[in-house]
């Protein structure tokens, strides 16, 4: 009996799709088309255009009365890439973002809005180059970033491009709210991954070739996240560099002659140290003593950038009397002296300039009058202070009977300043 | 989003007829521009044609001295977006669940 009834149920499914197909054959050329040229030429599995596909289950059906899980496994695949496609059709793509190491493009994260429903949207996937949209939720963004971590090094590193050509034709103040959207979820990225914090480029100096520096990485130039920039174009005379955490656009992208941006990086990393009576100034980098011309100081083309003391003494260009006096008074003497505070003197506009002289320890003293800096060779003993300026002298015991209270003094001479010859 | 590109011999008739998706207009625009900018533009008239446009506009119009330079092109933008493709059978079995996952973000 059941057997009975399910040959009737298939005779009848069978007689309603030969009717349609029949009717398809008159309202539809390509179906006929289809009928005599493809169907069964084809494998199923290699039908990609699902109008296709549905003839051949409406066939198959007039013909059998049943289709094989083959057919509806492509059907349900190809329906849903349908859905995709048609869900892409109404979001417009904003963004990408993408986390690397070295080569390797560890994700690529898509940002795209969809204007009927004012609501942001992901991607980390894509089907046939159509974006995989996802609703926009931080913890999505937090959960699969966080996850992201280098195999064969210890960060990693972002890139970021704002599709401006897309999100044009909407909205200036959609526009505004989508930069703001791509920015925020930049700088959630980055903070939401320690490797891609890790990711900073480490300025080595002396400073060889420029072109030596990676065009991906951020460099330090300012303190926080604000401050890290990417030298995407490093040029013969020039360098441009664009905010790593931000859509890079006129009013923020910096662009420097190569001068200005050896100075900039050689200002990050080396600190100042003294001013010599010979016209050089002394610079300290990792416990390395650094040389450079003093301004108005000898006239000299080899230290007009920081200069690592052992190279300006190897160096075969630098003047043989300057080397001669680096030697001697700097190398052999250590005859320098270290600034160690400024005292402000009440009720006159003058300050009362203290440094230490490496060699001996002992404390050597200036005063600037009327805002003029006094030259290395003014300084004097501070024995001599007494005598010469009593009133600074009085400003200068409160000064060190309250260093000695506080003891920034004592901890500063303790600490000393270890520097490599 | 799709493109649809079209190349046209030097009499007008069209030889290519394609569509493909790309992320967006702006990363259709730099791969684009990034392969066309090296070599100059055709300043012939019967030239061969490439329109590459979407639903919104034509972005792009060239023209080229000859058909190595075209197929050149073509090659190179078929190429590309393969290499884009990545792992779409992985990818699918997730899609359903994705589509309408989370709650949504307003911009507002």
């Amino acid at each position: 009996m059941e057997i009975k009834l399910h040959h009737i149920s298939r005779s009848s499914i069978k007689l309603f799709h030969r009717v349609r197909n029949l009717v398809s054959k008159f309202l539809d050329p390509n179906f006929d088309t289809f009928k005599k040229f493809e169907f069964k030429a084809v494998p199923i599995d290699q039908l990609n255009d699902i109008r296709k596909l549905r003839y051949v289950r409406n066939l198959e059906l007039a013909e059998s009365g049943f289709i094989n899980n083959t057919v509806k496994e492509q059907l349900a695949f190809l329906k849903s890439r349908d859905l995709l496609f048609q869900k892409n059709q109404n979001i417009v793509p904003v963004g990408r973002i993408s986390v690397h190491e070295d080569e390797n493009k560890l994700i690529k994260l898509l940002l795209g809005y969809n204007k009927t429903e004012d609501k942001a949207y992901l991607s980390f996937t894509n089907v046939n180059n159509c974006p995989v949209w996802q609703n926009y939720t931080t913890s999505l963004l937090k959960e699969t970033v966080q996850r992201l971590c280098p195999s064969r090094s210890d960060y990693l590193f972002m890139k970021h491009r704002y599709f401006e050509r897309d999100v044009e034709h909407l909205d200036s103040g959609i526009q505004k709210k989508l930069c703001r959207l791509i920015n925020g979820t930049i700088q959630n990225v980055h903070s939401q991954n320690r490797y891609l914090q890790k990711g900073i480029q480490p300025i080595a100096l002396p400073l060889g070739k420029l072109s030596k520096l990676s065009n991906e990485l951020p460099i330090q130039l300012k303190q926080g996240p604000e401050g890290l920039f990417v030298p995407v174009t490093i040029g013969k005379n020039f360098v441009v560099l664009t905010p790593y955490l931000k859509v890079a656009n006129e009013k923020n992208r910096l662009y420097l002659s190569v001068q200005e941006f050896r100075s900039l990086l050689e200002q990050k990393s080396i600190s100042f140290l003294a001013e010599t009576k010979y016209g050089v100034s002394l610079g300290i980098h990792g416990n390395k003593i650094y040389l450079k011309v003093t301004d108005g100081g000898t006239n000299t083309d080899s230290l007009k950038q920081w200069t690592l003391l052992d190279d300006f003494l190897e160096s075969k260009n630098a003047p043989k009397r300057l080397k001669y006096e680096v030697a001697k008074n700097l190398v052999e003497k250590r005859d320098f002296m270290v600034a160690l505070d400024e005292i402000p003197i009440r009720p006159t506009n003058d300050i009362l300039l203290l440094k230490k002289h490496y060699a001996s320890g002992k404390t050597y003293f200036a005063v600037t009058q009327n805002g003029k800096k006094p030259k290395p060779a003014d300084y004097r003993p501070i024995t001599d202070l007494r005598n010469k300026y009593p009133l600074h002298y009085a400003a200068y015991l409160e000064y060190v009977n309250k260093a000695d209270s506080l003891q920034p003094l004592r901890a500063k001479e303790k600490r000393g300043i270890k520097i490599s010859f | 989003m799709v493109f649809e590109i079209k190349i046209a011999d030097s009499t007008g008739r069209p030889i290519l007829k394609d569509a493909f998706y790309m992320e967006s207009i702006t990363t259709m625009l730099d791969f684009s521009w990034g392969v066309l900018r090296p070599s100059s533009e055709s300043t012939e008239e019967n030239a061969f044609e490439l329109f590459i446009s979407s639903e919104m506009d034509c972005h792009i119009f060239y023209r080229f001295d000859s058909l190595g330079a075209v197929m050149q092109f073509k090659n190179a933008l078929y190429g590309h977006l393969i290499e884009l493709n990545e792992t779409p059978s992985r990818n699918m079995e997730n899609a359903n669940e994705l589509t309408h996952l989370n709650e949504p973000y307003k911009t507002t």
